[in-house]
């Protein structure tokens, strides 16, 4: 297998584990995603920091067509885009509970024909929708640039969109 | 400059509970009439002796500028007043424009640098409503870094000062972390950065000092910061070079550009820190100078997504005519 691209591993029908060999990889393994996304899709990321977040979700809004994004919406807390469709892209990383992302609107993006992305999701869970992506990224142990990275779906709705991306493969 | 509050201010804490999250708008609107109130009393003028009431149209959170310029229209309808929508970029640049020991003299055209948690814009500054943002970071802005530099080395909250301090009893060349020059542009990229703090980190084992992994972050930090502002002002051709936000309140980046500037042959300004950080009376001073040149009304609403350079963009104040004459900066 050439470098650079994720060797996928799958489990049932509702989770999907990759590693991911490099940045770039995980940005492209975001893309891929990022293509099947549609009005409705709620994509929840988690991991520490410097796991990776940045690129996958760098990744997400080029695969649904968003030019120019991907700048870190940390202390902005939300940005808004016109791809494909309208992208929220948000960040807990700063809140210091629930209530302050419902001061944002949250609850209004939810219903927003739109799709949703939101980072640091750990920090609200109470908030995250039934139905969502789950993303898990962490580094793995003994190399700099290798993650691994573990989609789940919650929801109907989103383990079409795993089964999917696993015919992909 | 008579009186300048924030809500946020330790003094005011007492009187209003608790610390303020600028996110939540409903805080906002309880907030910012007593506000009002209290900057007015300080300043022993009335309202309605106003030269024009001035807000923050964005970029920001659309529930939070609402408050803002709701709350002006009001006032400035009931007063009589014009009311001016003020781009929150351009206003930060506007503290080179207030007094302090560093800004006597500064004059446009000059290249600044917004740096903060949020932004990291690199802008050519013509003239007073004249401005072209020509570079931005791609991911995190430097002032995130800091924070989450700050996170990972166990360091408390505001992380800015914090990596800062720790930094002094630190060797800056230490550990040699990325610069993202970026194919020499003019963009930025800072996630990579925090990337490296973390893997370093991780793999390292006990054997270093925390007080180096901080000096060398901010060094790597810095450099990119100072040179490529250095970098685009030369080849502007423009005299002059400032740093304003959060950021800007850092010694060593100060330095760094200073000592760069004069390389250079560049005059280097540097704002007082306290006018550095998000405040009003650098809205208030940008409206100023768009009072000077006659712009006594613009369209008052507010843009979530405003770019730098719309709002202060004058003779057009119709809402539907907006363009793409600037990069957005949101």
């Amino acid at each position: 297998m050439k470098k650079g691209s994720p060797v996928m591993k799958a489990t049932p029908t509702h989770r999907l584990t990759v590693m991911s060999p490099s940045a770039d990889a995980t940005t492209s393994l975001g893309m891929t995603v990022g293509r099947r996304l549609a009005i409705g899709h709620f994509v929840a990321l988690r991991g520490p920091l410097g796991a990776g977040k940045t690129c996958f979700a760098q990744g997400l809004l080029a695969g649904l067509g968003v030019r120019g994004g991907g700048r870190s919406p940390t202390f902005i807390l939300m940005y808004e885009y016109e791809g494909r469709v309208p992208v929220y892209h948000l960040d807990a990383y700063r809140l210091k509970g629930p209530e302050e992302l419902l001061e944002v609107g949250f609850e209004e993006l939810l219903s927003a024909p739109a799709v949703v992305i939101l980072e640091w999701s750990d920090r609200v869970t109470a908030l995250l929708p039934p139905d969502r992506l789950e993303v898990e990224l962490e580094p793995v142990v003994g190399q700099a640039d290798g993650r691994r990275i573990s989609l789940t779906a919650a929801g109907c709705q989103h383990q079409v969109l795993i089964a999917a991306l696993d015919l992909g493969r | 400059m008579l009186a300048d509050l924030l809500a946020s201010q330790a003094a005011m804490h007492g009187r209003f509970g608790g610390v303020v999250p600028e996110m939540a708008s409903r805080r906002h609107l309880e907030l910012v009439l007593p506000l009002i109130d209290e900057v007015l009393a300080r300043a022993g003028i009335p309202l309605s002796d106003m030269s024009a009431i001035a807000f923050t149209a964005g970029p920001g959170l659309v529930g939070s500028l609402l408050v803002g310029a709701t709350t002006a229209r009001a006032l400035a309808f009931a007063h009589g007043l014009p009311v001016l929508g003020v781009n929150h970029l351009e206003a930060h640049l506007y503290a080179h424009f207030l007094p302090g020991a560093q800004t006597r003299g500064f004059r446009l055209p000059a290249v600044c640098l917004i740096v903060s948690g949020g932004h990291t814009d690199l802008v050519l500054w013509e003239d007073h409503g004249r401005l072209k943002v020509m570079g931005r970071t791609r991911d995190d802005a430097a002032g995130e870094a800091f924070d989450k530099t700050a996170r990972l080395l166990g360091l408390g909250y505001p992380g800015g000062p914090e990596v800062e301090r720790l930094a002094r009893q630190g060797d800056p060349a230490a550990i040699p972390f990325p610069r993202a020059y970026l194919d020499d542009g003019d963009d930025f990229s800072f996630s990579g950065l925090k990337t490296a703090v973390a893997t370093f980190l991780r793999h390292s084992g006990p054997s270093f000092r925390l007080a180096d992994v901080a000096a060398s972050f901010q060094q790597a930090c810095v450099e990119v910061l100072a040179a490529k502002l250095v970098r685009a002002a030369c080849r502007e051709g423009v005299k002059g070079i400032g740093i304003c936000g959060g950021v800007a309140a850092n010694t060593v980046l100060r330095r760094e550009v200073a000592d760069r500037a004069r390389m250079a042959g560049l005059a280097a300004w540097f704002p007082e820190p306290a006018l550095c950080t998000d405040n009003a009376a650098v809205v208030a001073c940008a409206a100023w100078h768009a009072l000077d040149r006659s712009v006594a009304w613009y369209n008052p609403t507010v843009d979530p997504n405003l770019p730098l350079g719309r709002v202060g963009d004058h003779g057009d104040s119709d809402p539907g005519k907006r363009g793409d004459k600037h990069e957005n900066l949101s």
